[in-house]
């Protein structure tokens, strides 16, 4: 047993690196993951700086705003924008989408064309995230709320009949549906470009409705406890220049953060960009959520 | 000076076992202690309807699985004893092991598309089905282990009374599947009482809900501790009072039978025979589905690329760092409680079983509070990752381990005394041989169940510090899903091996000291 812990003290201090000035940013996982932008920024980046950059990152989107996983980081990347506090200073958008549906067009032909429509409709079957664990199940609420205003819950109840499941997270409600057991799954109306980019498959698609899409943007930070405030605002700035962007585009399946139409990968340019929703007020998330247990669990 | 080194070493038996058992107790207690401490935690009894809503939905399906999969898990332990001998059931209890262990999501994901198919899963069936697939495979496990501890004597007295096979179920395997049951119904009633993502997604409504889900929802979301701890609190509460109304008789020392096999019945295959068979089939069936869905789905275009991919052996080595020395520390300190346990009557089993109960995601918590907030240590994450996964695969590990354990230390008591030898020289020497097939038994659920979590790899874990498991997630969460399969199918390759070089140990002298 000795010699094992020994052993494995070893492993660990061979593991550690001693570098020079050290820039860490926490984000979610399918960024900083080996197929995702992070590890080609992290490169780009350790070019010019002269530092070394980490990532660590959380496999809960929800996990950012955490105190428990802040501690430590000087940046914080991907706080999706209806959960950002506002009040700190060096922030900045990069990368945008739109909340859709995505369905499989060789199996659904004749798609809803309004919100109304997918609401009414009841023979397709609908897989959506649960909205106290997925930041992507509170982005429907805060869609629905700002189209459907009062009648916000009435609504909520209608879509209830046609939703099979309420999913943890993202990859599972993505998951039922490509395994072929939903006709539809709430996502991003840039998803298909990744089948169409990455696997050449053509024949998913997202819903456009004719009432407006709630846009989702996300942002990068410093956190106002870093220690390395002028690496990290380095960071930032480096972030949103145009070839960085092109990276996250087409590597994070959203648009880039300012509409330039030569940062937007080819095919992602031939999706359809659905309207964006008026959304003045905002929406804070734990009255819609009560509203939302009210009226399905009720 | 002589005389004050003899008594150290006579007392250092003790010293071992007691300092572990007061860090599993310190494992447990800290943590919650930090939480209490860094939110003033106060508490408050305000819960909606919905809370109870959820609780008693939550009693109530916890009971039903549990029921289900214990009466499903000792037909299929009892079927498969009568066959042990044959190659194909021999395959089949090996890998319920491994069935154990596989990532939840892939196992709901088998649910979905087997039975999705027939009728709707959604709802309370659904929940049901789930909670039986995935906890069938450990109930019959334990229960076959119990069942092959039945001396061949046993099976010849019956049939010199002329039993039938009825009759030899209600004399001599019944008493043994009855003694499994409580510590089995408790320890799956805790799994499904704090069961999150097949809740979540074969329940279909927030209504089918656990306290689990809105414990997390606190945690990670409202950044409400205060909340999350008075949760906790009603689920252990809760937990505790079943534990004591249906577990308070039981001590897995009551296992004391003797070894000796290898008794082959010789019976004609009459109509019986093939009823048998078919239920093997048919249990088989069910509760292989996420096996036959990882390897349907696992073998795609994807499964030859990712060989190549550095992420791939990045993750399966970290796997294997953490899958060893967890399942090392998880077996040392399951032996040392039994130790305690089995010479001093009063340390009590439900300090372990409790473990299960512990929400991981709360717990994982405490531990990051503890060790960054209030920075009581400064130890590297793998580390901490070990440590923890150790801890919480304990109650199975101590599980395995306790029927073999208490039989043994009990029958070896008259040879250790009449040569004299005790403490760990007795262990080594004596016991050790005896309790090997056990102790590699334990050894490789803790490893392999450590393999499969989720929470703490993703409180403490780091880019370069990611497992199999938390790869599949990962992939899965960026579309790859034909990739997530194939490292799943990997996954389950590489549980195999693991399984089969634990075994050709057990099978090899390399490990015999007689």
């Amino acid at each position: 047993m000795q010699k094992i812990s020994i052993v494995l003290f070893f492993f660990i201090y061979l593991n550690s690196s001693f570098a020079q000035e050290k820039l860490v940013v926490g984000t979610y996982d399918s960024f900083s993951a080996d197929w995702g932008p992070g590890p080609i920024i992290e490169g780009k980046f350790e070019e010019i700086c002269n530092c070394d950059l980490q990532f660590i990152s959380t496999s809960q989107a929800g996990n950012l705003n955490n105190e428990i996983f802040l501690n430590g980081k000087d940046v914080i990347l991907g706080v999706e924008m209806h959960e950002f506090d506002y009040s700190i200073e060096d922030w900045h958008e990069y990368d945008h989408g739109f909340f859709s549906f995505v369905y499989d067009s060789s199996k659904l032909t004749n798609p809803p064309k309004t919100f109304e429509e997918l609401i009414n409709r009841n023979d397709l079957k609908i897989v959506v995230q649960d909205p106290r664990t997925s930041p992507v199940g509170i982005g429907l609420l805060r869609w629905m709320k700002s189209i459907f205003k009062d009648d916000f819950s009435i609504k909520l109840k209608q879509l209830d009949q046609n939703i099979i499941t309420y999913t943890p997270g993202w990859s599972e409600a993505y998951g039922i549906f490509l395994e072929g057991n939903a006709d539809l799954v709430l996502s991003y109306s840039t998803s298909p470009f990744y089948h169409q980019e990455y696997e050449n498959e053509y024949k998913y698609k997202s819903l456009n409705f004719t009432e407006g899409h709630l846009a989702t943007r996300e942002i990068v930070y410093v956190r106002e406890k870093s220690m390395n405030q002028k690496l990290a605002k380095k960071f930032i700035d480096f972030i949103i220049e145009d070839d960085i962007q092109k990276i996250i585009s087409s590597m994070n399946i959203m648009y880039p953060s300012v509409d330039k139409t030569e940062l937007v990968p080819e095919k992602m340019k031939k999706l359809i960009k659905p309207k964006e929703i008026d959304y003045n007020v905002f929406l804070e998330s734990e009255p819609l959520i009560e509203t939302w247990l009210e009226t399905v669990a009720g | 000076m002589k005389l004050g080194l003899r008594l150290l070493l006579a007392n250092i038996k003790d010293l071992i076992p007691i300092g572990v058992f007061f860090l599993v107790l310190a494992a447990v207690v800290l943590p919650v202690f930090g939480l209490v401490y860094y939110y003033n935690f106060s508490f408050t009894l305000n819960f909606s309807n919905y809370y109870f809503t959820i609780i008693s939905f939550t009693i109530f399906q916890s009971f039903a699985s549990a029921f289900f999969s214990i009466v499903i898990g000792s037909v299929f332990a009892l079927l498969l004893i009568r066959y042990r001998y044959h190659k194909t059931i021999k395959l089949i209890v090996n890998f319920l092991s491994i069935l154990f262990v596989l990532p939840t999501i892939l196992s709901v994901f088998g649910v979905l598309t087997f039975y999705g198919q027939y009728f709707s899963v959604y709802g309370i069936i659904g929940i049901l089905i789930g909670h039986t697939v995935l906890n069938t495979p450990l109930i019959t496990r334990i229960i076959f282990q119990s069942l092959n501890d039945i001396s061949s004597n046993e099976y010849i007295l019956a049939k010199q009374m002329s039993l039938d096979k009825l009759g030899i179920f209600f004399a001599i395997e019944w008493p043994i599947v009855k003694k499994n049951i409580p510590s089995l119904f408790v320890i799956v009633f805790f799994i499904c009482f704090v069961s999150f993502t097949p809740v979540l997604i074969l329940g279909g409504n927030p209504k089918y809900s656990t306290l689990e889900v809105a414990i997390y929802y606190s945690v990670i979301f409202n950044n409400d501790f205060n909340a999350a701890l008075n949760l906790l609190l009603i689920q252990l509460s809760i937990c505790l009072f079943i534990y004591a109304a249906f577990f308070k008789n039981f001590k897995s020392s009551n296992f004391i039978i003797d070894e000796q096999r290898n008794f082959y019945e010789n019976e004609k295959r009459g109509l019986s025979f093939y009823i048998e068979i078919i239920f093997i089939i048919l249990i088989s069936i069910f509760i292989f589905s996420p096996i036959c869905f990882i390897i349907l789905n696992g073998l795609n275009k994807e499964l030859i690329n990712i060989f190549s991919s550095s992420y791939l052996w990045h993750a399966i080595n970290n796997t294997f760092v953490i899958c060893f020395f967890s399942g090392s520390v998880s077996v040392f300190v399951a032996l040392n409680y039994l130790n305690l346990i089995y010479r001093k009557k009063y340390f009590t089993e439900i300090l372990i079983y409790s473990l299960i109960i512990f929400s991981p995601v709360v717990m994982a918590v405490g531990y990051y509070i503890l060790l960054y907030k209030i920075s009581l240590l400064n130890i590297p994450n793998i580390l901490i990752v070990i440590i923890l996964n150790a801890i919480f695969s304990l109650p199975f590990t101590y599980n395995f381990l306790a029927p073999s354990y208490f039989k043994i230390m009990h029958e070896n008591e008259d040879i250790s005394k009449s040569i004299n030898m005790y403490g760990l020289q007795r262990f080594l020497i004596i016991d050790f041989p005896r309790l090997k097939v056990p102790i590699i038994t334990a050894f490789s659920v803790s490893s392999i169940l450590s393999a499969s979590d989720l929470v703490i790899i993703s409180f403490f874990g780091t880019n370069s510090l990611s497992t199999l498991t938390q790869t599949i997630y990962r992939l899965m969460g960026s579309y790859r899903m034909d990739e997530a399969y194939s490292v799943s199918l990997i996954l389950l390759m590489y549980c195999i091996c693991y399984f089969g070089t634990s075994y050709v140990f057990m099978k090899g002298k390399l490990w015999n000291t007689h």
